[in-house]
């Protein structure tokens, strides 16, 4: 049987690694191709020829791979985790290729760390002069988004498959050998399923709303278009530099957040609503968890907002605090405000609101990222069992259930396996903030947090702190977040500790 | 690993190189467009308000509620919203992407980065200048037929100056931060950028483009038998 | 449910407090040193303030304890009802006597500074300490030793008759490894050990004081209020400016030695004195709160370093390395003025939160989640992380020594999370409450843990100009910090069902 183990990957592991990467990557070059073509048809002569180039150069680049690596029969499941966390990489290297030929990419670093935010649904974008971006360029750079989703969907349906509850970790000893589920033919097609009716309703309806706000009708289909993918895929890049701000429509911003809670809602919601089982649903531990938070930050974001005296009247409260809360809290990063009037004028309670909202992030199995709500939910019934079992003679032993899908037992080790990724996260956070507030000499620690947990839980709301004019190492730190925090650590760890044994003296071949 | 292997991996990272290489060499030998997009000589000639000078006394700076204070710019208004509330203020920026009419008026996003003002849309050859920046601009009719091309790649739009009033939460705007004109001028029509054809890099991408084909084509020839 | 476990009868009720009577009269004698040298240096204001608090203590606790059988066994949940209430009744007569001694602007002031001082986090809104009478300081420096060693220890230690039955009570305090089996020889053990440390600790600060510049009656009572402050990891000081008053790296170093001693647990002080050092070196705790503390030092002084605050080596190692020891112990001497952190870029004092934050050894005097907590949850993620690297057919396991070694459990780590998790909410939700009284977050974060984890390091938030909110939650996190949440969770519960009892009582009354 093949297993990664510390003698080193099998000559199996790594054709079937290797593999995987390489169809994946050649997957995103064929996507490149859509974009090159309405560049053509529009005369973007140097968009359309940038993007052949990229989708050649992944053909040419793999081509060598492709003829050595071969895959016998299905993945494993080490090796399906391993090849997410390195694909992953591989696949944003090919993506920023066209965007490096483009001037709106001042250095190699920012097209790689803008391709990074695209395929994790970060958002967080390294554009300069957004405004003036070629339209073949948009629409590649929000296709990462739509990309993006289904890769992470394809990943939670077959790899955290076994987990219902979605506890990675522990699952890793126990189902390293076995071989992943023979659908996932069926399940990449739910997946594309999933992501384009959404994307293609939204689009449909934002596009008509973009027309009815007063947008050209080639404008509002771009509008429509590029918003949805965005919104749904829990993204964040938006066409211009006002973000969602940019039609001045209530509706528009409703819409959004609409789509920007379906993003955030689990592939085994998504099923049990196409299968109209919906009766258990409000029992659910995730949903239960992110009411509460939800409530709960929207009040003290209200309250922030409130005290720092940003607003006078309900409709600038409800509109800017409760659409960049959603924004937040489902990991999307659309902003309807910009990002310097956060970061200036809003106070410390009300980010300190949003940082906490994109720490939760949605729902566990869902595209959005964060530590979710099932473990937050887990650690916190942990906790209260905990409480319980204290207050109780010694001999009773107190049983604490949850839902998901239906009832379970929390037991010691999904306590565990939760705290670890909670845990994981945190260090990210804190690392990532330490190696920002290093590199740039000007800003605060709160702004520094607010940016590092905006790049792990790949929400890309900012405040400004990292962009265009960003030195290299906080740009690149921010990527690296952006991918730890996609893969939630686990896979990335794998992968690299693939990489490791696979050179020579370290490992070795079996 | 074995020595077939790291040829392999050999091959691929040299074709990566190679591809790395053509790529700087292409943004190096991007043509530059030749039209001439700048506005500096029609700009008023002023000093920007600060953000000290606001918040140091206020009243100094504004005798009473109709006088033109002076100019803002996006970057101070965004800084301290709270000083620049309610006054009348002089701005000036590029509208950029849309003309959103609606009842009695439009909004317009106005920009006033460099690429707005000073060395217009990005284009190769130049350097970047950081994200855009801009604010949003409620445009009353009729002086909304003034502007009828908004900026976008390949083009500079509309220069705008207009006398408006800062409102930090505008009900209007869901609360947003906007400036409510009642004047305005166009200070420059908007211009479109004569982009030239990037020959080398068509010829690559073509070049690149049949190798691929080709590599798919015997891969999959190999496969079939 | 848990209602089984409370059900309390009026018996119960009585039992309990008269529990806290007993602590009541521990601390009515506390006040007799302190008054003794009120007589002693012939200061009567304080002295008639001090027996005051003395005769409220006792008659109270006097009045409580009539009636109730000392020897009736104490069930597990009515004893962290116990902590949870001596805890906050304890500080009632100090706060008396600091009133009425005059410090104390008002009763709530007493009352936050004797919290502060009996749970050893060494936060201060007294006013004018500097101008404070010798008596006054020796009572609040010793509240820090009675609240150090615990104030049931006290009560042990001075009315030794219930014994065996109060084994529960310790437990309540987060000091489960029990040295011996009995509660009273484990006191006398505490106390051996604690009263060597303090002989040598005051001898030698006595010398150095006075090699710095002291009298001998300054030197002997300085030496004596430092060495409880720092053995105890309290943090009063006698003087506004803490540590820095001394401008004497010697006094700091001497102070470091006796911060770290304090922060050592118990029962690692016991190996010691049995001499088992290779059980005590190997230590997981040891070993976790030494490693971090080393990290947070080197960490803090480069960050200084960087930000340029200092201009000398010198000063970067006495003022960074002490803070982050003094945070590191949950003591909080401070050798900078409190505005004078600001002066300190945002990674140092980031750090000095860190250090505050994970607290130290557990069963020492210190506060925060404990280092042992730490180190149990950075080994499992590490097992995690490992067990995805090497995915290997074999499980991965993860084991840490403590007298010998032992296999983590996921009950272990889950442990570890509830208690953490209740920390940060503790530190999180202080911090909110500041930073909604117009604090900026950073401080709000510096000031909340610094009072969570016990530790008394200020940036200025908690003064006698606070706001009363501030003051109460700042009381509150303190005496929660202190028990570790869960006797305060036994003690809302308990209330709760003795109120109820109460309500029904009256019912029938009426009817």
């Amino acid at each position: 049987m093949a297993v990664l183990s510390h003698l080193g990957p099998t000559r199996q592991d790594v054709a079937a690694i290797g593999d995987t990467i390489v169809v994946g990557v050649r997957l995103l070059a064929a996507a490149m191709l859509l974009p090159a073509l309405v560049g053509l048809a529009l005369g973007e002569v140097a968009e359309a020829s940038a993007l052949a180039l990229g989708a050649s150069a992944a053909v040419l680049v793999t081509a060598p791979l492709r003829h050595r690596l071969r895959r016998r029969g299905r993945l494993t499941w080490t090796q399906a985790f391993t090849a997410s966390g390195l694909g992953w990489l591989a696949a944003a290297v090919a993506a920023a290729v066209p965007l490096w030929l483009s001037p709106h990419y001042a250095r190699p670093v920012h097209a790689l760390v803008e391709a990074i935010a695209g395929l994790t649904t970060t958002g967080a974008t390294l554009v300069s002069d957004l405004d003036h971006l070629p339209i073949a360029l948009q629409l590649w750079r929000h296709a990462l988004h739509p990309i993006g989703a289904v890769a992470i969907l394809l990943v939670i349906a077959t790899i955290r498959l076994r987990g219902e509850t979605m506890v990675a970790t522990s699952t890793v000893a126990e189902a390293g050998e076995h071989r992943i589920l023979p659908r996932h033919g069926r399940s990449l097609r739910d997946a594309v399923l999933l992501v384009g009716a959404w994307s293609a309703v939204g689009t449909v309806v934002l596009t008509v709303l973009a027309l009815v706000a007063g947008a050209t009708p080639g404008r509002a289909l771009l509008h429509g278009i590029t918003l949805s993918t965005s919104a749904f895929s829990t993204g964040g890049f938006t066409l211009t530099s006002a973000s969602a701000g940019a039609l001045h429509s209530a509706t528009v911003q409703l819409v959004l957040a609409v789509l920007m809670i379906a993003g955030a809602t689990s592939l085994v919601l998504h099923r049990a609503a196409v299968s109209r089982r919906f009766r258990e649903i409000h029992r659910e531990l995730d949903i239960r968890v992110l009411g509460l938070t939800g409530a709960g930050l929207l009040v003290v974001l209200l309250l922030g907002l409130e005290r720092a005296g940003v607003h006078t009247d309900l409709g600038g409260f409800v509109r800017q605090g409760l659409f960049t809360l959603v924004a937040a809290h489902t990991t999307t990063g659309m902003s309807a405000v910009p990002p310097a009037l956060v970061a200036r004028s809003w106070g410390d309670l009300a980010p300190a609101a949003l940082v906490a909202a994109m720490a939760v992030g949605g729902m566990s199995g869902s595209i959005a990222g964060g530590v979710g709500g099932l473990r937050v939910g887990l650690i916190t019934k942990g906790l209260v069992r905990d409480i319980r079992q204290l207050l109780l003679p010694e001999s009773a032993l107190v049983i604490e259930r949850y839902h998901q899908r239906r009832r379970h037992r929390l037991t010691d080790q999904h306590v565990r396996a939760s705290a670890t990724i909670l845990l994981l996260f945190m260090a990210a956070v804190f690392g990532g903030a330490v190696v920002e507030l290093a590199t740039t000499s000007s800003g605060t620690l709160t702004e520094a947090l607010f940016s590092s947990t905006s790049a792990v839980s790949t929400t890309g709301l900012s405040v400004g702190f990292v962009g265009p004019s960003t030195p290299d190492v906080a740009v690149l730190t921010s990527g690296l977040l952006m991918w730890f925090g996609r893969l939630e650590f686990l896979a990335v760890l794998a992968g690299l500790g693939l990489l490791a044994r696979g050179l020579p003296g370290v490992g070795g071949t079996r | 690993m074995n020595a077939r292997r790291w040829r392999t991996l050999g091959a691929s990272a040299l074709i990566a190189l190679g591809i790395g290489v053509l790529v700087v060499w292409l943004r190096a030998t991007a043509p530059a467009p030749t039209t001439d997009t700048s506005v500096a000589d029609v700009l008023p000639p002023m000093d920007a308000l600060t953000c000290e000078e606001l918040e140091s006394d206020r009243e100094a700076v504004t005798p009473d509620e109709d006088t033109v204070v002076g100019l803002a710019t996006s970057g101070t208004v965004l800084a301290c919203p709270f000083a620049f509330d309610g006054l009348k203020v002089l701005y000036v920026g590029e509208v950029v992407g849309d003309i959103l009419q609606r009842d009695g008026g439009a909004w317009l996003l106005v920009n006033d980065d460099p690429y707005a003002l000073e060395q217009g849309p990005l284009t190769a050859g130049d350097t970047p200048r950081g994200t855009n920046s801009g604010l949003t601009v409620w445009l009353p009719d009729p002086l909304t037929e003034l502007v009828d091309e908004p900026g976008e790649h390949g083009v500079r739009g509309d220069v705008l100056q207009v006398t408006g009033t800062v409102n930090r939460t505008d009900p209007a705007d869901g609360g947003g931060l906007t400036i409510r004109a009642e004047e305005a001028t166009v200070l420059a029509e908007a211009v479109e950028l004569d982009e030239p054809v990037h020959w080398n890099q068509v010829i690559a991408a073509v070049v690149l483009g049949l190798l691929a084909l080709l590599t798919l084509w015997r891969e999959r020839e190999r496969r079939d038998t | 449910m848990t209602a089984a476990a409370f059900r309390p009868t009026a018996e119960d009720v009585r039992h309990v407090w008269g529990l806290v009577g007993r602590v009541l009269l521990g601390v009515g004698a506390l006040h007799v040193p302190a008054i003794a040298v009120a007589v002693l240096t012939g200061s009567w204001h304080e002295c008639s303030a001090l027996l005051v608090g003395a005769a409220t203590a006792v008659l109270v606790g006097t009045l409580l304890q009539t009636g109730v059988e000392s020897d009736r066994p104490l069930p597990w949940a009515e004893g962290m009802v116990t902590v949870a209430l001596s805890w906050l009744v304890a500080p009632v007569p100090v706060a008396v006597s600091l009133y009425l001694a005059g410090p104390a602007g008002s009763l709530l002031d007493g009352y936050f500074d004797a919290m502060s001082g009996f749970t050893t986090s060494g936060l201060s809104v007294l006013q004018d300490i500097d101008h404070a009478g010798a008596a006054v300081q020796l009572l609040r420096h010793l509240t820090h030793f009675a609240g150090g060693q615990g104030i049931i220890l006290v009560v042990l230690m001075l009315v030794a008759t219930g014994g065996p039955h109060l084994g529960t009570l310790l437990a309540g305090e987060g000091r489960e490894d029990r040295l011996l089996p009995n509660a009273v020889r484990t006191a006398r053990q505490v106390y051996l050990i604690a009263t060597l440390w303090g002989v040598v600790g005051i001898a030698v600060l006595f010398v150095v004081l006075q090699v710095v510049g002291f009298s001998p009656g300054r030197a002997l009572l300085h030496a004596a209020a430092l060495f409880m402050a720092a053995f105890d990891t309290g943090g009063f000081s006698i003087q506004s400016t803490s540590v820095a008053y001394y401008h004497s790296a010697l006094v700091e170093g001497v102070l470091v030695v006796l911060m770290v001693a304090g922060a050592l647990s118990f029962p690692l002080h016991h190996q010691l004195w049995r001499r088992r050092v290779r059980d005590a070196t190997e230590d997981f705790d040891l070993r976790v709160f030494t490693g971090s503390t080393a990290l947070l030092t080197i960490g803090a002084m480069v960050a200084l370093a960087a930000h340029s605050t200092y201009d000398t080596t010198g000063a970067v190692v006495r003022k960074g390395a002490f803070t982050i020891v003094s945070a590191a112990t949950g003591t909080g001497f401070g050798v900078v003025a409190a505005p004078e952190y600001a002066t300190w870029g945002q990674l140092a004092p980031g750090l000095v939160v860190t250090a505050m934050a994970f607290g130290a050894m557990a069963g020492s005097t210190a506060g925060g989640i404990k280092t042992v907590r730490i180190g149990l949850l950075l080994k499992s993620v590490l097992r995690d992380v490992r067990s995805t690297l090497i995915s290997a057919e074999a499980m991965v396991r993860a084991t840490y020594f403590q007298r010998r070694r032992r296999l983590i459990t996921d009950e272990q780590v889950a442990g570890a999370v509830t208690i953490m998790g209740l920390f940060v909410a503790c530190y999180v939700g202080g911090a909110l409450v500041f930073v909604s009284h117009g604090h900026a977050l950073e401080a709000a974060l510096f000031e909340s843990t610094s009072a969570t984890a016990a530790v008394g390091l200020s940036v200025g938030i908690t003064s006698p100009a606070a706001p009363v909110a501030v003051k109460l939650t700042t009381i509150t996190q303190m005496w929660l910090g202190r028990i570790e949440f869960l006797s305060a969770f036994a003690l809302v519960i308990w209330t709760g069902s003795v109120a109820r009892r109460l309500l029904e009582h009256r019912t029938v009354a009426v009817r």
